[in-house]
């Protein structure tokens, strides 16, 4: 039984520029204050009063920009955020169709708990894939049980095919290949009695119906 | 034609969930991220596993009641009897195969 660690996860690239870009403005911003500050304080110097609210004045802006960007980029990073694992979720809700959408509240449910929601978000997509091949292998396999349960249904198609390149590989080799072809029909036949076998599949009994006499006679 | 329910096939994952419902008590109940947690599972094998045990009625699915509005609800998972049957006939038809062992320098224990 494994216990859940969290691990120290290394910044995205969405993070690093953003940061970059914090740090560009930041720059620009701080290079501005210092010219503005001291072109205020040598105005000090000179005894004018009003230096010192252009002081307030010049720093004002810089630094409002400076709290602007930070703002911005922890509200782009919360939607980076959100959307990490919103993104994923609705991606596996959709795969996995309507006739499973009452997983989708289990699923959110899930990815609340989890410390780790955008890789847990990842291999819920995964489980909605392997569900839905799941259904496809249970179509075809339903299929296949169709076409075994009567013999009709599963030699009308196979029987003709088998003669076709029987006749096939005499036309263009012989009969000498051609009679190699009798193992693939012995093959076929073995086959498929061998997936009745496997999948409990009863052929269904061929149609009969009474006659005037009181006979039975086979119709397929 | 009515279409059979899936068979089980006792792969070392389905073992683990199993063993993992084998070892908690009804009254503890199981949900999809408890089961990755506990067996180290991915969710892409749990999910599917779980649908399939739900589908041969091996386990039995309730949804969480009294939960706050601020959390959506789990999906809550208890071994059916015919679960826990069915996995002890086929554990005990597994402890009666043979166990082949390779052994370095030919001999067999």
């Amino acid at each position: 039984m494994r216990s859940v660690s969290r691990r120290r996860r290394s910044p995205s690239a969405v993070t690093v520029f953003i940061a970059a870009v914090m740090a560009v403005a930041a720059a620009i911003g701080g290079v501005m204050t210092v010219r503005n500050v001291v072109a205020a304080f040598t105005d000090v110097g000179t005894g004018n009063v009003a230096a010192v609210v252009a002081v307030v004045v010049a720093i004002a802006p810089s630094l409002s920009t400076v709290v602007d960007a930070g703002n911005l980029a922890r509200r782009l990073r919360r939607i980076a955020g959100r959307t990490r694992v919103a993104a994923p979720l609705a991606v596996a809700v959709w795969i996995n169709g309507r006739s499973r959408s009452w997983q989708a509240e289990d699923w959110r449910a899930a990815l609340t708990e989890s410390p780790r929601p955008s890789r847990y978000g990842l291999g819920l997509v995964a489980a909605a894939v392997q569900m839905r091949l799941y259904d496809l292998g249970g179509l075809l396999v339903r299929s296949a049980r169709w076409v075994l349960a009567s013999n009709r249904r599963t030699w009308w198609p196979l029987g003709p095919l088998l003669v076709f390149a029987a006749v096939n590989v005499h036309r263009s080799q012989g009969w000498g290949s051609a009679f190699y072809t009798l193992p693939t029909i012995i093959g076929f036949h073995i086959g498929v009695e061998w997936l009745r076998h496997r999948w409990e599949i009863t052929v269904k009994p061929r149609r009969s119906t009474e006659d005037p006499d009181g006979e039975q006679t086979d119709r397929a | 034609m009515t279409e059979p329910a899936p068979k089980v096939r006792l792969t070392t994952t389905t073992r683990l969930v199993l063993d993992l419902f084998l070892a908690t008590g009804p009254d503890d109940p199981l949900w999809g991220y408890r089961i990755t947690e506990e067996t180290g599972l991915g969710p892409g094998i749990v999910y599917p596993l779980l649908e399939r045990l739900e589908k041969a009625r091996w386990i039995t699915a309730t949804w969480e009641t009294g939960v706050s509005e601020d959390r959506p609800r789990r999906r809550f998972y208890t071994l059916s009897g015919t679960g826990r049957q069915q996995y002890a006939a086929l554990r005990a038809v597994r402890e009666r195969l043979p166990r082949w062992k390779w052994a370095p320098g030919g001999a067999r224990h």
